[in-house]
C-alpha cells in the first residue's frame, strides 16, 4: 500500500465543511502565501520545529544531533537550519517535547484507523472527511486510493484546495469527491503573485471546469485588509464567480495573527502578517453584504 | 420578556438584597424557648424531641413577605444568607440546626472517626453519616393531598396504633403538618397586614394573591399553577428550616406543572406569558437569596437543583411548554443558580434537542446534560423499578435519585485513588499507621507483574470500601435518633403506612454510594506500571516510587517525570488498547465499591461524581507516576487527567465508548471546557455533540463555554465582569468570586483544551 507525508490528522474540525469533519493535512504546497497559517505543511519532507518554551536543558539532543546542528550554551540555544536535514534524532530523546518532527509518512490503513473512530459523529451532523494541506491535489493519486476507502464507509469527502496544479489532477479523483472548497486568493494576478508567489491563471481555470463539470464547490476568499479586500477584486470575484455553475456558498476568511508560535517554531519570518493588523470585522461584514446583495449565498468563516 | 423583566428582577433583588443584609437574624428568644422547654423534659423520645421543636418553631418563628416577590416562603429562622442549613454552627444556620446541636454527641465521634484521614486528604465525607442534601421531598404527594389529606392519613394510622413508638412517630407527624399550616396563616396574615398600608397596585395585587393563597396552600392541594409552583418553595423552605436539611432540590417542574398549566389557560385564568414570568421569577429566586458575589467563598452550599425533560412512568416524554419555557429562560436569564438538570433521551423530540441546543450556544453555564439511555438502566440496576427509575430527578449537582420514595446516599464520602495507590506503592509510615486502622494495607513490594500489582490494589480498594461502609452502617440506627424526620417523611411514599420514618427505612427505596477521585490519574499510574516496570521494564516500581515521592526533584529525574508525561500512553487520548485498558478499571471498580449493605435495607452502588474534589485532593497529593507533579488537580469523574496536556473533544468523548456508565448508578460526568468563540458555532454543532455523547453511552454532560482570553481578563478586571457566570464542576459560579487558586486551576484546564 503506498502512502503519503501526513502533517496531521484534525478530529473535531468545524470550519472545514458540512457538519463535524475530521481533516486531514498533507505536506507540500506549489503556492507561498505570505500569511499561510500551517507553514509546517509549505514543505513537502518532514521538518524540525522547536519549542523551547519547554526546555528542561538536559542537551540530549546535543549528543543526538549527527549534524552539529544544534547550538546550546549560556545565553542561546538554537538551530542552525541550514545544518540541519531534519532527521528527528533530536525529537527522538527531547521528552519534554521542545523539539519535534511534523510530518508523519502513513498508509491508508493508517489514516482510515484515525478517521473511523469518529464515525458516528459524521453520521450524526452530516460530516465527514477533509482532505487539506498544503496542497492535498498534489497527492492526486493516493487520494485516489484514501478516497475510496473513505467513500466506501459512506462518509462524505471534501478537498480542500488552492488549485494551482494541472487540471488532469482533478480528472484523477473527481468521481469520487463531494465537495471541493476552493480557495480564490486574488482576481488580480499581480496581486495573486505577490500573496501567493505564483499567477492565478491556472486557478480561475481549473474552477472553471469544475464548475462546468457540476462539481459541488464553496469558495474560500481569506481576506486581508490593503491587500485583497479592494472593491475592484471583490467585484471581480464577484463577476467571476457568478458565471460558476455549481457554487453553493462563499466563505470569507479574515486573516488573523495566530501562527506566531508556528513560525517562531520553524525560525520563519512572519512579519508580513504581524506588522498588519487583523482583518477587521466590519470589512468582512460589507464583503458578506456585497456577495448577498448580488443574490449570492456568503458567510463568515 | 428580557426587557420587560428587568425592572422586575432589579426591585426583587433590591428587596431581598435590602432584608437579607441583615442576616443572620437573632432568634435567641426562640433558641431560649427550645432549650427550656427541653429543660423541662428532657426525657424526651426522639420523635416527642422533635414534635416539641415543631410546635415552638412554628409557635414563634416570625416570617417575610417580599413585596416584589410573587412567592411566599421566607421563614426568619437565624440562618446565615446563602447557606442551605442544616450544618453547625448554630450561629450560622438557624433554629432548625437546634435538635443537631443538642444532639451533636450523637455525630461528633463520627465526625472525629474521619477526621484524621480527611485532614491527610485521604478522604473526605461531608461530616454527616445520613445525607440531608440530595434528597427529594414528595412534592407529588403534596400536591395529590395538601397538608391536610396527608394528616387524615396520618390520622387513620394513628387511631389503631398501639405502638410506643410508632404512636409518637404518628403524633410528631401531626405536630409537623399543623406546624407548616400554620406557618402559612402567619404568611396570609403578613400579606394582610401589609396589604392594609400599600398603594402600589402592583404590590397590592400581588399581595392579594399571597394571601389568598396562603390561606389554602399547602392546607389543600394547589389547585392552580401559582399554587403548585410555590408550593415548592414554600415547601422547600419549611421542610429545610423545621426539620433541618439542605434539600438541593427544587422539583422536576415541567412534569409535575405541566396539568396545572393547561388546566390554568384553558380555563382563561393564565397566558402563556404570566406564567412565563412566574418561572422567571421562580429561577430568580435562588441566585437573589443568596449572595453569590461575595468575594473569594465557593458557594457550594448555595447549589439548588432543578429537573426538566425525561419521561413520564408509563415512558412517554416530558418535553412540553413548560420545558421550552425553562430553557428559554435560562439562557436568557444567565444565572448561577439553579442547576438545571436537563433530561434527554435519543428517542426524544428533534425540537427539543434543538431547544437544548439553543440554551448552550445562548452561553448559559449552569445546567448539567443528563443522558436517559444511561440514567434510566442505571437507577434499574441499583434496584429500582422501570416505572420508577423513568421520573428521576437530581439532587445538589446531578446526582440521580427517585422522587417521593427514595434516599440515595451521595456525594457524601469521597476515596482518593492516587493516594490509595500512592499508599500500596511506598506507604510513608506515618500515615500507614492510622490508615492500618481501617483497613489492613497490602503493598506491591513483593509484585512480580502487573498483575499482582492490580489484584493489590484492587483488594485494597475493596477493604477501603468495606471500611468505609462499615462505619456508616454502624451509625445508620442513630439517624432517627439525631435527627428524626416526622414532617419530611409524610411527604414520602411508605412512610406514613410503614409507620417508619425516612430516617429509619420508612422509604421504598435506599441506595449509598461512595465517589471515586481520580480515576483517570489512576489509569494512567495503572498503565506506566505496566508497561514501563512490568514490559518495557524501563526502571523498577523502587525507583519509580523513590524518584516520585521525590516529587522528581533529584537530579535527572525531570527527564524522566517528562518521559512519563509524554511518551507513555495516557487515557483520553483515543487509542483502542488504553480505551480497553481503562474500561476493565472502571468495570472493576464500580463492582467492588457496590453491593455492601447501606443499613437501611438497601446496597452500595458505584460512583464516579467528584464535585470538586478532584481538585481539593490533587492538591494535596504527592506526585504520581504519570507524571503528574505533587500539588496538582486530578482527572475529572469519568474523564482524562488534564495535566499538562491537550484534550481533543472528540477523543476525550469517544475514549468513553467502551465504558459501560450504567455501572455506575452514582453518576459519571464529562466535563468539556469549550475553548471555542461563541459567535462562531451554530446550535446544530451542540444538537450534534449532545448526540455524540449518548451514542458514546456518556451519563452526565457538562460544558464550560467561555474562552481563556475572557478568564484571563476577567482576572485582572474583575469589575468589568461581574456576570460572567462558569462551571466549576458539580455547580456554577460568578467566575470573579472564586478563591484565586481555583481561578488559577480553571484558566490552566481551559488552556489544556486549546
Ligand atoms: S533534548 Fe529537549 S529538553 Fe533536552 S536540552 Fe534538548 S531541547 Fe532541551
Ligand atoms: S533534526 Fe536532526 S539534524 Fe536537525 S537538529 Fe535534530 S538531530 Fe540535528
Amino acid at each position: 500500500m503506498s502512502g503519503a507525508l501526513i502533517s496531521r490528522i484534525q478530529r473535531f474540525s468545524l470550519h472545514d465543511g458540512d457538519g463535524v469533519r475530521t481533516t486531514v493535512f498533507f505536506k507540500g504546497c506549489p503556492l507561498h502565501c505570505r500569511w499561510c497559517h500551517n507553514p509546517e505543511t509549505i514543505t513537502p519532507d518532514r521538518i524540525l520545529m522547536t519549542h523551547f518554551e519547554k526546555c528542561i536543558g538536559c542537551r540530549a539532543c546535543l549528543e543526538a544531533c549527527p549534524h552539529k546542528a544544534i547550538v546550546f550554551d549560556e545565553n542561546r540555544h538554537f538551530v542552525k537550519r541550514e545544518l540541519c536535514d531534519s532527521c528527528g534524532r533530536c525529537a527522538e530523546v527531547c521528552f519534554p517535547e521542545a523539539m519535534t518532527i511534523n510530518g508523519q509518512y502513513c498508509d491508508v490503513g493508517e489514516i482510515m484507523k484515525e478517521i473511523d473512530k469518529d464515525k458516528e459523529l459524521y453520521a450524526l451532523s452530516k460530516g465527514g472527511v477533509t482532505l487539506s494541506g498544503g496542497e492535498p491535489m498534489l497527492h492526486a493519486d493516493f487520494i485516489r486510493e484514501l478516497g475510496s476507502a473513505i467513500i466506501e464507509r459512506g462518509y462524505t469527502l471534501f478537498i480542500d484546495t488552492a488549485g494551482y496544479v494541472p487540471f488532469r489532477e482533478f480528472e484523477k479523483i473527481n468521481d469520487l469527491v463531494d465537495t471541493y472548497l476552493y480557495d480564490i486568493k486574488s482576481m488580480n494576478p499581480d496581486t495573486h503573485r505577490f500573496i501567493t508567489g505564483k499567477d492565478n491563471a491556472l486557478i480561475l481555470e481549473n474552477v472553471r471546469k469544475l464548475s462546468d463539470l457540476g462539481k459541488d464547490i464553496i469558495i474560500r476568499m481569506p481576506i486581508m485588509e490593503d491587500v485583497n479586500d479592494s472593491d475592484e477584486n471583490i467585484s471581480a470575484a464577484i463577476a467571476f464567480i457568478k458565471e460558476l455553475k455549481s457554487v453553493r456558498q462563499i466563505d470569507i476568511l479574515p486573516i488573523h495573527k495566530l501562527a506566531s508560535a508556528k513560525y517562531r517554531s520553524l525560525d520563519l519570518d512572519y512579519s508580513f502578517v504581524e506588522d498588519r493588523k487583523e482583518t477587521d470585522k466590519t470589512v468582512i461584514r460589507k464583503i458578506i453584504e456585497r456577495f448577498v446583495e448580488n443574490g449570492m449565498n456568503a458567510k463568515e468563516n | 420578556m428580557k426587557n420587560h423583566f428587568r425592572e422586575k428582577k432589579k426591585q426583587m433583588f433590591e428587596e431581598f438584597d435590602a432584608f437579607y443584609s441583615g442576616y443572620p437574624a437573632d432568634v435567641s428568644d426562640i433558641l431560649e424557648k427550645l432549650d427550656e422547654e427541653d429543660r423541662k423534659e428532657p426525657d424526651r423520645t426522639p420523635y416527642r424531641l422533635k414534635a416539641m421543636q415543631y410546635r415552638i418553631l412554628s409557635e414563634n418563628c416570625r416570617v417575610k413577605v417580599f413585596r416584589h416577590c410573587p412567592f411566599y416562603f421566607e421563614i426568619v429562622s437565624g440562618i446565615a444568607r446563602g447557606r442551605l442549613g442544616a450544618k453547625l454552627p448554630l450561629s450560622e444556620s438557624g433554629f432548625g440546626s437546634w435538635i443537631i446541636e443538642r444532639n451533636r454527641k450523637i455525630n461528633d465521634p463520627f465526625v472525629e472517626f474521619f477526621k484524621p484521614y480527611e485532614e491527610g486528604y485521604f478522604l473526605h465525607s461531608l461530616s454527616k453519616f445520613f445525607d440531608v442534601t440530595h434528597i427529594i421531598p414528595g412534592y407529588e404527594n403534596v400536591f395529590a393531598y395538601g397538608f391536610n389529606g396527608l394528616k387524615n392519613r396520618v390520622l387513620d394510622k394513628l387511631a389503631n396504633e398501639s405502638d410506643p413508638e410508632r404512636l409518637d412517630f404518628y403524633k410528631a407527624m401531626i405536630q409537623g403538618l399543623d406546624a407548616g399550616m400554620l406557618v402559612a396563616e402567619k404568611f396570609a396574615a403578613e400579606a394582610d397586614r401589609m396589604l392594609k398600608e400599600e398603594n402600589d397596585p402592583d404590590v397590592i395585587r400581588n399581595l392579594t394573591r399571597i394571601r389568598e393563597s396562603a390561606l389554602r396552600c399547602p392546607k389543600e392541594a394547589p389547585r392552580t399553577f401559582y399554587e403548585a409552583l410555590n408550593t415548592y418553595w414554600f415547601l422547600h423552605e419549611l421542610l429545610k428550616i423545621f426539620d433541618c436539611l439542605s434539600i438541593a432540590t427544587i422539583g422536576h417542574i415541567d412534569r409535575e406543572l405541566i396539568t396545572y398549566y393547561r388546566n390554568d389557560i384553558s380555563k382563561g385564568i393564565l397566558t402563556r406569558q404570566e406564567a412565563e414570568e412566574l418561572i422567571y421569577y421562580y429561577l430568580l429566586i435562588t441566585d437573589g437569596i443568596f449572595d453569590y458575589y461575595e468575594q473569594g467563598r465557593d458557594h457550594l452550599n448555595a447549589n439548588m437543583a432543578l429537573t426538566i425533560g425525561g419521561q413520564n412512568p408509563d415512558g412517554s416524554p416530558v418535553y412540553n411548554e413548560i420545558t421550552s419555557i425553562v430553557l428559554k429562560a435560562m439562557s436568557e436569564l444567565k444565572l448561577v443558580n439553579p442547576n438545571v438538570s436537563v433530561r434527554v433521551g435519543s428517542q426524544d423530540d428533534p425540537q427539543y434537542f434543538k431547544e437544548i441546543a439553543e440554551m448552550i450556544a445562548g452561553g448559559c453555564n449552569n445546567y448539567s446534560i443528563i443522558n436517559d439511555d444511561t440514567a434510566i438502566p442505571s437507577l434499574v440496576r441499583a434496584g429500582i423499578p422501570l416505572e420508577d427509575a423513568r421520573i428521576y430527578g437530581t439532587g445538589g449537582c446531578q446526582e440521580t435519585v427517585v422522587p417521593n420514595k427514595h434516599h440515595f446516599m451521595r456525594a457524601f464520602m469521597y476515596i482518593n485513588l492516587p493516594i490509595l495507590f500512592n499508599m500500596s506503592l511506598h506507604g510513608k509510615t506515618e500515615d500507614r499507621e492510622y490508615l492500618e486502622k481501617l483497613f489492613p494495607l497490602a503493598f506491591f513490594n513483593e509484585a512480580t507483574n502487573y498483575e499482582e500489582v492490580y489484584r493489590i490494589f484492587l483488594k485494597n480498594f475493596r477493604e477501603y470500601c468495606l471500611a468505609v461502609s462499615a462505619k456508616f452502617r454502624e451509625y445508620a440506627p442513630y439517624a432517627k435518633i439525631y435527627n428524626p424526620l416526622p414532617l419530611y417523611s409524610t411527604t414520602v411514599d411508605d412512610c406514613i403506612d410503614k409507620g417508619k420514618d425516612y430516617t429509619d427505612s420508612g422509604a421504598r427505596f435506599y441506595n449509598a454510594s461512595i465517589s471515586l477521585v481520580g480515576v483517570g490519574t489512576l489509569i494512567d499510574m495503572l498503565y506506566t506500571v505496566k508497561t514501563e516496570v512490568f514490559e518495557k521494564r524501563n526502571f523498577t516500581l523502587k525507583q519509580l516510587s523513590d524518584m516520585a515521592m521525590n516529587d522528581f526533584e533529584g537530579p535527572g529525574e525531570e527527564r524522566v517525570r517528562q518521559y512519563l508525561l509524554n511518551r507513555v500512553k495516557k487515557y483520553g487520548n483515543d487509542e483502542e488498547e488504553l480505551n480497553r485498558f481503562a474500561a476493565k478499571i472502571f468495570h472493576d471498580l464500580a463492582e467492588l465499591s457496590s453491593g455492601m449493605d447501606d443499613g437501611f435495607g438497601g446496597r452500595y452502588v458505584a460512583s464516579l461524581f467528584s464535585y470538586n474534589w478532584y481538585a481539593k485532593m490533587g492538591f494535596h497529593t504527592e506526585a504520581t507516576l504519570d507524571g503528574r507533579k505533587a500539588g496538582k488537580a486530578f482527572s475529572r469523574s469519568i474523564g482524562p487527567s488534564e495535566y499538562g496536556k491537550t484534550i481533543e473533544i472528540s477523543k476525550a468523548i469517544h475514549s468513553i465508548s467502551r465504558i459501560d456508565s450504567t455501572e455506575y448508578p452514582g453518576i459519571t460526568v464529562l466535563y468539556l471546557d469549550m475553548p471555542y468563540t461563541r459567535n462562531r458555532l451554530n446550535t446544530q454543532f451542540y444538537v450534534d455533540l449532545l448526540r455524540y455523547f449518548m451514542v458514546n453511552g456518556g451519563y452526565v454532560l457538562q460544558l464550560n463555554i467561555v474562552d481563556r482570553e475572557t478568564l484571563i481578563a476577567a482576572r485582572e478586571e474583575p469589575d468589568k465582569y461581574r456576570n460572567l457566570v462558569v462551571r466549576v464542576c458539580g455547580f456554577s459560579e460568578y467566575f470573579v468570586s472564586l478563591k484565586p487558586e481555583r481561578q488559577e486551576e480553571m484558566i490552566n484546564r481551559n488552556e489544556a483544551s486549546q
